[in-house]
């Protein structure tokens, strides 16, 4: 019962820290801000070069 | 435009994408401080290394990676007997990598976030959801410069009665043709189980009994497209490594260069003897391909002017490749697409 209940916790540990890790990160943060996106964004220039298939 | 860049939150705790975080595809430096600091080392289009998807998706991303939707090739294997063999290795190493290759559709263009085409894309298809499809930010992208604008009827003319009807894309072509079978099929006409009309429409099944004889004289002598493409579709000339590209609008009907014993539309591929001189390619073998090809214009309709009455072709020759209406200067295969239909006797 105990090993089982060690194995839970770790496994139960694991999972919430890919949420955690993935929640956290600076990359979610500011890519789920549309307003910071918005005053972070800057056009592209535009070269001549890629047309697509047609 | 920033919009294409905004994620939706509510993906994170649900799509098991999200699970092992944005590293995993994207790298780059999650503690990073600032836009520079989380962006350094960050990969762009992970999805170009079909290795990335493949990490779960392993059958899909090894089939895909012979697919032509990834590999192109059927342009590259299309232009070869116009090129010498010196010349071709010049065009692999300048030209076809460089710009032909730049279509090459990763996985990401369709499931995740739209093609750039001429440097603007719309961003992400749905804030990052890994969707299915989505041809209207998809294919309408990559294929906006003729086959699309001229199946909704954007370009001019009629839409394709498949759109009119909600048809999208991929009610014909389906995922396996996308995502390939593991064949690494020389060209698109090559490719098992592509699209057909017949797949739908059966022959002898027609409603009508003239549709039905004039279905049973034309068996193997004329496409589908040949009768069934309603109005004009864009021909581009010039191509923009010559002078300088220009389109117009133009039914072109001739002998399919693949099959000369049908009669199909062709489209007219804007390549001049010069194209690639600045490459230093001359393309000696010029003359050994034609500058018509075959194409599956998707302007469908039921009843068009060649269905209407037999003169639209067999006395008008409406349409009807010729050497008036032929491009000045272009290859001599040329005249070998021409078809002269039969008078009627009545």
């Amino acid at each position: 019962m105990k090993i089982i209940a060690v194995l839970s916790s770790f496994i139960f540990l694991f999972l919430l820290s890919t949420d955690v890790l993935a929640n956290a990160s600076s990359c979610v943060q500011c890519h789920t801000n549309e307003a910071l996106m918005k005053s972070l964004h800057k056009p592209p220039v535009i070269t001549a070069g890629e047309e697509g298939e047609g | 435009m920033y919009k294409g860049y905004v994620v939706d939150g509510a993906l994170i705790a649900g799509d098991p994408h999200f699970r092992m975080g944005c590293r995993l595809c994207h790298k780059g430096d999650e503690k990073g401080q600032g836009k520079e600091g989380a962006h350094k080392g960050m990969v762009k289009r992970p999805s170009d290394n079909l290795k990335t998807c493949g990490m779960c998706h392993k059958q899909i991303a090894d089939n895909y990676s012979k697919s032509l939707h990834y590999t192109t090739a059927g342009q590259r294997n299309g232009v070869m007997p116009s090129r010498s063999k010196e010349e071709l290795k010049t065009f692999d190493a300048k030209v076809f990598e460089k710009s032909c290759r730049s279509c090459h559709a990763s996985c990401g263009d369709c499931h995740v976030k739209a093609p750039a085409v001429g440097g603007i894309s719309i961003g992400l298809i749905q804030k990052h959801k890994f969707v299915k499809k989505d041809e209207g930010k998809t294919c309408a992208f990559c294929h906006g410069g003729r086959v699309y604008p001229e199946y909704t009827g954007e370009y001019g003319g009629s839409p394709d009665v498949h759109y009119q009807k909600g048809m999208t894309c991929m009610e014909c072509h389906k995922k396996a043709e996308f995502h390939g079978d593991g064949t690494a099929y020389a060209n698109k006409q090559a490719v098992k189980d592509r699209p057909s009309c017949r797949n739908c429409h059966k022959l002898g099944q027609e409603a009508k009994l003239t549709a039905r004889i004039s279905h049973q004289r034309h068996q193997g002598k004329v496409s589908c497209y040949g009768c069934h493409t309603a109005t004009a579709y864009r021909q581009c000339q010039d191509c923009h490594l010559g002078k300088g590209a220009a389109a117009k609008p133009a039914l072109v009907l001739g002998l399919n260069p693949r099959d000369k014993k049908t009669l199909t539309t062709l489209r007219l591929i804007p390549t001049v003897r010069e194209t690639f001189v600045k490459e230093g390619i001359k393309m000696e073998n010029f003359d050994a391909l034609p500058n018509y090809w075959d194409s599956p214009v998707h302007n469908i309709r039921k009843r068009t002017d060649r269905t209407r009455s037999c003169d639209a072709c067999h006395v008008e020759k409406a349409g009807f490749l010729n050497m008036d209406n032929m491009i000045k200067g272009g290859s001599k295969a040329n005249q070998g697409l021409i078809m002269n239909p039969k008078p009627i006797h009545r």
